[in-house]
């Protein structure tokens, strides 16, 4: 924590926060005020943020938008009532949201479609024209460490995810990850992973080559009071088509989301369990996953003490 | 095997489905040899719990015998004599570790529903929809039973298989429920609902301490096991008004102590009742909260709300404003009977406590759809229907 005059306080924007590949989520400065002193403090920045809710006094619309609805607002409400009817009146109710819209400069739906601060962060960082992202986190009871080692390991997870079939070294850093996808489809994507980070952080992120750009990021932390380590895992993909893309996006990560939280919970239960739980009645659709190692010079994934344990399969 | 599976609201089938198989090392096979209906199953049959499958199998209270076990399994062995708590712990998550197996991080394989609607994901509950894991349930032959060194609970000698079967989840429900109300040397306790579980409540207040125990039905013959058998004032609430008969009895200060035995199908006969069925039949909330709202009304000042009654979703006209000018403390939760089976045995043993008299319908699994109507419709006086697989 920095203590600094009133005269010395400024706003810092992302860039000078010093966001960057390194920590994702990064320590943002946060201005705080009392009587007495201005205290810069720091708090982390929250995936979870969102566009403050937009009110007559602090409006989301810009005045070409404002006037825009204004004026169709307007002209519906006069056709309506010019037509009349079942036809009309409707015009007429869409006319008012349209000129309400216009008035008090306030629009949810625009909001919805803003992306997040953090979104907004992390696409200036990436030189990304949009993305979507995501964030789970789950406490596991064991120690960093060995949370962090079997983590590392992406045979370990991708034996956790229903749908993967297969993950194959490629070279030392990439993976090719193959799945099952909708209608028989199979689907391929080659993933790079980053130096470990002290124990702390995980990182891919898909191939230049790749057609769906992701990145994917893994911290841990030592969770209070002995509870054992806190993962908190973020999910970002590149979207396109402007607002389009980006509701598309989010429409889809609702699923990405019950992915994210069944594999942590996966995670979670392999660790502490040594099992994961199911609710089948028998073992015929037990998944037959393969981990291929590097034929070649690539330097195999670490192996977790933890990942002896025979992984049984994913949640059913 | 054979099992009682759900097919749709207010539709049960007999039907011949696939064995269990053991799945993870700390499975355990158990072949069904009593396995009780529970109030809370009416929720299932009536569609007030979602994400039922038709084909589901029902049914979370019941005892056996030890068939199979996984590789992991220490404490059993084929042949021993067991029962089940239908609340599933897995014994090593941050909650287990504190005795509140009913919070279980781990024991949920559908984390998703539960997450969405709760916050976070809720336990594993053994045949209790798929939001609560999609688990087979006990009115079958064979069940498997996951993390069984944590679940299942060896019967010792001198208890029978008709007291063991409802220590599955009646009795601990029950002493759950008044362990939570936090009972004192001399209170009075309010008990709602006469079924299994109320009447286990009273019979677990009075062992807690409670001086006496004042029981709220409608039906005449649970009333009569409440007094007869478990030593309580019995009120009826449609021949009179319990908010004032509760104070009557207590000096005007209500009841130390409520506990809601009934849940989210409350049946009432003041206004309230008929606002909650309108809105749970259009949809609009899920829950009846007559009791809930009696209860908090009529507990003291300072006192303890108790709820161990199911509730699944949102409830309207909650009345917050009495809890917090009352200073009262409401306490609730699915049972962690984990932490109070052998407790529960040993007071069996001593006498103490028999709950063999809730089981008042044996039948085979194959009456079990006739077992199930006469419970919902509460005729012949059935109180328990326990089946047993041939």
């Amino acid at each position: 924590m920095q203590y600094v005059t009133a005269s010395t306080v400024r706003l810092i924007g992302k860039r000078e926060c010093g966001w960057n590949n390194d920590a994702v989520p990064r320590l943002i400065p946060y201005v705080a005020l009392d009587h007495k002193e201005t205290i810069m403090t720091e708090r982390p920045q929250l995936v979870a943020s969102r566009a403050a809710v937009p009110t007559p006094s602090h409006p989301n619309l810009g005045t070409p938008e404002r006037v825009v609805s204004l004026l169709a607002g307007t002209l519906l409400i006069a056709n309506g009532l010019r037509e009349g009817g079942l036809k009309g009146w409707p015009q007429v109710m869409l006319g008012a949201c349209a000129a309400w819209r216009g008035y008090s400069g306030t629009c949810r739906v625009k909001r919805a479609l803003t992306h997040t601060p953090f979104e907004q962060a992390f696409e200036q960082d990436r030189d990304w024209n949009g993305s979507k992202v995501i964030s789970r986190s789950i406490t596991i009871g064991k120690p960093r460490e060995e949370v962090f080692a079997f983590c590392s390991n992406p045979g370990n997870l991708g034996a956790l995810v229903p749908w993967v079939d297969e993950i194959e070294q490629t070279s030392e850093r990439t993976y090719r990850w193959v799945a099952h996808g909708p209608m028989d489809k199979t689907l391929e994507c080659d993933i790079e992973q980053d130096d470990p980070k002290d124990g702390r952080k995980l990182h891919w992120i898909a191939a230049p080559d790749s057609r769906f750009k992701h990145d994917i990021q893994m911290h841990f932390s030592d969770a209070p009071t002995g509870r054992g380590t806190q993962i908190k895992a973020i999910v970002a993909c590149q979207t396109s088509l402007g607002s389009a893309g980006y509701a598309l996006a989010a429409a889809i990560s609702k699923f990405s989301d019950k992915a994210l939280l069944n594999l942590l919970r996966s995670i979670k239960q392999q660790l502490e369990l040594g099992e994961v739980t199911t609710n089948r009645m028998r073992a015929q659709d037990t998944k037959d996953f393969l981990f291929v190692h590097p034929a070649t010079n690539a330097t195999q994934a670490p192996t977790s003490p933890a990942s002896t344990t025979p992984i049984t399969g994913g949640a059913a | 095997m054979r099992a009682l599976t759900w097919q749709g609201p207010n539709k049960l089938q007999v039907e011949t489905v696939d064995d269990p198989s053991i799945l993870n090392p700390r499975d355990a096979i158990v072949r069904v040899m009593l396995s009780s209906v529970c109030g809370s199953d009416l929720h299932l049959l009536g569609g007030y719990v979602p994400t039922m499958q038709a084909g589901d199998i029902i049914g979370h209270e019941f005892m056996g015998e030890v068939v199979e076990t996984g590789s992991a399994i220490t404490q059993f062995s084929k042949g021993d004599r067991v029962v089940t708590v239908s609340i599933i712990g897995c014994g090593q998550c941050e909650h287990c570790q504190r005795s509140d197996f009913s919070c279980c991080d781990n024991s949920n394989p559908n984390p998703s529903a539960t997450d969405i609607a709760y916050g976070q994901p809720a336990c594993g509950i053994i045949g209790y929809s798929h939001a609560f894991g999609g688990y087979a349930g006990s009115h079958a032959t064979y069940i498997r039973v996951p993390f069984a060194d944590v679940n299942l609970f060896a019967i010792p000698e001198g208890v029978s298989d008709e007291q063991a079967v409802f220590v599955s989840d009646a009795v601990p429900t029950g002493y759950f429920a008044a362990d939570n109300a936090d009972i004192q040397r001399g209170d009075t306790v309010a008990v709602w609902g006469c079924g299994g579980v109320g009447l286990m409540a009273i019979s677990s207040a009075y062992l807690l301490g409670a001086e006496r125990v004042i029981a709220i039905d409608r039906f005449p013959e649970r009333l009569r096991l409440a007094e007869e058998k478990a030593g309580a004032i019995a009120l009826n609430y449609e021949t009179c008004d319990v908010h004032a008969a509760l104070l009557e009895l207590t000096g005007g200060r209500g009841p130390d102590r409520c506990i809601d035995c009934v849940g989210m199908e409350a049946h009432g006969t003041e206004i309230d009742y008929f606002y909650d069925k309108t809105k749970q039949m259009m949809r609009l909330h899920t829950e009846r909260g007559t009791v809930l709202r009696q209860s908090i009304r009529a507990c003291r000042k300072g006192g303890t709300v108790s709820v161990v009654g199911v509730y699944g979703g949102l409830l309207d006209k909650f009345p917050m404003g009495a809890i917090v000018n009352k200073s009262l403390t409401l306490r609730s939760g699915q049972q962690p009977g984990q932490r109070y089976v052998k407790r529960l045995f040993e007071h069996i043993q001593k006498g103490e406590l028999d709950p063999s008299y809730l089981l008042t319908h044996p039948m085979g699994l194959e009456q079990s759809v006739e077992g199930y109507a006469m419970f919902k419709d509460k005729t012949h006086s059935c109180l328990r229907a326990v089946f047993r697989p041939e």
